[in-house]
This record gives structure tokens, C-alpha cells and sequence, in this order.
């Protein structure tokens, strides 16, 4: 059995920016206006596509990223700074509304971003 | 030596890494590539044992010759300087793409993943694999004509999944939106219309699966958390209704295993979340595998140690 699919340096069509998948900044996911186009040229897989947040009026999640520690920061509602990582504990949390780790409502960051959706 | 990790500042499975590492007193490097060039400097030249040099923060460096292992967990892109024209934006990001990741994916180090592996694998290129590898995949689809659908449906000759072969989510009208798997019926594959627009995943739907399976793997220690969903939303797609879902650790049986094994063997892959639907026969069925998946939700609902057999192997730079 041949177990390794060819890898893409043989395969002309992925660009280098395939081979090296680079996601958005800090999340951070532009917003459009465009309207869904029309029965004649819609994709049959955005069908039942489920509405989420608008995305000029989601709040923002203020974090402080720590450069001498490595890692982030969130204000609880007591307004003492604690570890974002404390966050993703299932459950009620001060700070719910931006958790990216399998929330209700919210799907993984795995779901929202293709390896090569961002070009050059 | 120090492991490198590539990632948003944002991510809290990396923060839990980054922790751990720092408990066992094992120096990190950490670093989003939208840092570069502003904050995150590369300084590198060729030598006789290869590419060599620095890479550098206002509060941290590391000597590239010192790095044992890469996490590379979907760093975000290089924020260029404000004011550059389209057109040296567009040079600019491809000479900082090749010229960073062509000295960084030089290095003689474990990657978790290589980069390169991890676009490998395409999901039309997992299915075949992981049934090359001995697992049971669904009888799948991939069509741009309504015709073959409806061929397709008459094969199975059951309800079929539909299903996104690349990203979930899409920002439309100003609103995020999300497409989960859908199960698609007679009366919903009456109109196919918009099949041909664009290349479709058909799947056939299992009707009797009992509970899903998320099985994250590390090197080679496999982590599996059965997920049951209690509500129907949850059942077609457990992504959809997460308020609805219990967790519990289940063993996957030796043959998946072993499959799962052999799929990181074939895309040369540390790291990867395998999604399987458990049917009421026991059998297990592999939709798909996650190579940057997340896992702190089911670490937490059942105290499995990914984060730490993610330190181990960081640690170790051990490569398989």
C-alpha cells in the first residue's frame, strides 16, 4: 500500500501560501456587506446557512497579551485580570461572550478559517 | 533548547502549553506571525549546518539553532507597515512568506504539524487515506452535477449528509454564518439547484449512529471523548447545539486505533482530532480529522492530559 498521498511540493497546483496556511489577524474576520445572490448561482451547500452575530456590532474582547509571560490576560467582572485559559472551562464563566473554544453559538476556531481561504 | 510556537495571542490551548512548559522550566518561545516584520524580527544567515540566526521580540530572542520542536498552531499573517501601495503589500507578504517560512520549515526539528503535511490534508484526501489506513469512512460524494446526486441517493438508498468540504463559516450580509453538516432527505433533495455552482460533499447519513467521538491524538497517545447529544440539532451536527452535549472518555477499539496511527504516518502529521460517528452496532466511522482541532473543552469536561502529552512531545522533539 502507498500510505503517503504525494506530498504538495510535487503538486503544482498549491502555491507556497497553501504550503504555509496563514490565518486572519488576531481573529479578526472582515466584515461584508454582500447579499446572497440567488437561487440560479447560490451554492446548494449554503443552504440552511444558520445566522450568527453581526459582525460590526460583536462586542470586542478586551485581552492583554503578556509578551514576558506568553500568555493572555481578560478582565473578570471583579475587574482583576486572571488567565484567559481560564475561559474555556465548561460552565459559567465572568467572560463567556468571546470564548473560542466550543461555546454555544460559537464554533471552533477550526471551523473558521480553510487553510488557504487568506491570499497573499 | 526552546520550542517555538507559532500562534495567535489569542488561543488558550496554547496558553495552557505555554504553562506547562514554563512548570517544567523548558524555555518558549511564542510568537504570532502578524508580529512580523514590525515586532518580530528575522535575523539568518546559511551555514555550513544550515540556516542559522535569530529570531527576535522587544522581550524575547532565541537563537534559531537552539530549537528542538514547532508548534505550529495557525499563526495569523504578517501585518505589513500601513502605507504601502496594493502592489508592495502584495510583494511585501509574498517575500515575507517565502522568506520566513523557507528558513523556519528549514529547521531540523519535530513540527506539530508541519505546515506543508497539514495542508496535505484535504478532506477528499483524508477519506481515502483513512480507509487505505483500515477505517470506515462514509460512502462519499464529490459532485458538481445534480444528476450524480441523485444517483448517489439511490445507492445508498437512505437519507444523505450534506456537508462543507473547507471552511464552515462565511461572512455574508454582515453576519457570520455558519453551515453545519445538514441531513438531507427526499424532500430536501427534490431541488438540487446550485449543486452545480460549485464542487458539493455528499455523504450517506448515519442514520444509527448513537454518539459521536472526538479522539485527539498526540504523537502516538490517543485522548477519545465520547460526545452524546440531547437534542436532534445535536445529533445531525454536534458543533450546532453544544448546550445540549454530555461527555464521556471512551476507549477507541485496537483496529481504529491502529488506523488513526497509520493515518498520522501517512500525512506525517503530531497532531490531529479525529471526528467518528459510533453506530448502535459498534462500529466506528471516520467523517474527518482535525488538524488544528480544538480540544480544551473535552480536556476540561473529563481531565484528559492533552495539554501535557502536548509538553511531552514538544519537550521531547521527538520525532516518530
Amino acid at each position: 500500500m502507498t500510505d503517503h498521498p504525494t506530498p504538495l511540493w510535487r503538486d503544482p497546483l498549491f502555491s507556497p501560501g497553501d504550503r504555509f496556511p496563514l490565518g486572519p489577524s488576531h481573529w479578526h474576520w472582515d466584515g461584508c456587506e454582500d447579499e446572497p445572490s440567488g437561487p440560479a448561482t447560490r451554492p446548494f451547500s449554503l443552504r440552511g446557512v444558520v445566522v450568527g452575530p453581526r459582525m460590526d456590532t460583536e462586542a470586542h474582547w478586551p485581552y492583554r497579551y503578556c509578551p514576558e509571560r506568553q500568555v493572555a490576560f481578560v478582565q473578570s467582572d471583579g475587574g482583576s485580570e486572571v488567565l484567559y485559559l481560564k475561559h474555556t472551562k465548561p460552565g459559567p464563566t465572568p467572560v463567556t461572550s468571546g470564548t473560542v473554544d466550543g461555546q454555544p453559538g460559537k464554533p471552533p476556531p477550526e471551523e473558521m478559517a480553510s487553510p488557504d481561504y487568506q491570499s497573499d | 533548547m526552546t520550542v517555538l510556537i507559532l500562534a495567535r495571542e489569542i488561543e488558550p490551548q496554547v496558553d495552557r502549553v505555554v504553562e506547562e512548559l514554563a512548570a517544567r522550566d523548558v524555555p518558549v518561545f511564542r510568537s504570532d506571525l502578524a508580529a512580523f516584520p514590525q515586532a518580530l524580527t528575522l535575523d539568518a544567515q546559511l551555514e555550513p549546518e544550515g540556516w542559522n540566526g535569530t529570531l527576535a521580540t522587544e522581550h524575547r530572542r532565541v537563537q534559531l539553532s537552539e530549537i528542538r520542536s514547532v508548534w505550529y498552531r495557525h499563526p495569523s499573517h504578517f501585518e505589513l507597515p500601513e502605507g504601502m501601495s496594493r502592489p508592495e503589500r502584495r510583494h511585501a507578504a509574498a517575500e515575507a512568506r517565502v522568506g520566513v517560512a523557507g528558513v523556519l520549515c528549514s529547521l531540523d526539528a519535530l513540527w506539530v504539524n508541519y505546515p506543508s503535511r497539514e495542508a496535505d490534508a484535504l478532506k477528499p484526501r483524508q477519506l481515502d487515506v483513512a480507509r487505505r489506513c483500515g477505517l470506515r469512512v462514509p460512502r462519499s460524494l464529490i459532485t458538481n452535477t445534480p444528476v450524480g446526486v441523485r444517483s448517489f441517493a439511490t445507492g445508498v438508498d437512505g437519507p444523505l449528509a450534506g456537508k462543507n468540504l473547507s471552511a464552515a463559516s462565511l461572512v455574508e450580509s454582515n453576519h457570520l454564518q455558519t453551515a453545519y453538516t445538514r441531513r438531507l432527505g427526499v424532500a430536501e433533495l427534490a431541488d438540487l439547484s446550485g449543486v452545480e455552482t460549485t464542487a458539493h460533499l455528499f455523504q450517506e447519513f448515519i442514520e444509527n449512529k448513537e454518539f459521536e467521538v472526538r479522539a485527539t491524538v498526540v504523537g502516538k497517545r490517543v485522548f477519545a471523548a465520547a460526545i452524546h447529544a440531547g437534542s436532534e440539532t445535536a445529533r445531525i451536527d454536534f458543533r450546532a447545539d453544544y448546550s445540549s452535549l454530555d461527555y464521556s472518555a471512551i476507549e477507541p477499539p485496537p483496529p481504529v486505533r491502529t488506523g488513526m496511527l497509520a493515518f498520522m504516518r501517512a500525512f506525517d502529521l503530531s497532531f490531529g482530532a479525529f471526528d467518528f460517528a459510533v453506530t448502535t452496532d459498534g462500529e466506528w466511522i471516520m467523517f474527518e480529522c482535525n488538524t488544528f482541532g480544538q480540544y480544551g473543552w473535552l480536556e476540561d469536561a473529563l481531565d484528559l492530559p492533552i495539554t501535557s502529552a502536548l509538553a511531552d512531545l514538544l519537550e521531547s522533539g521527538a520525532r516518530s
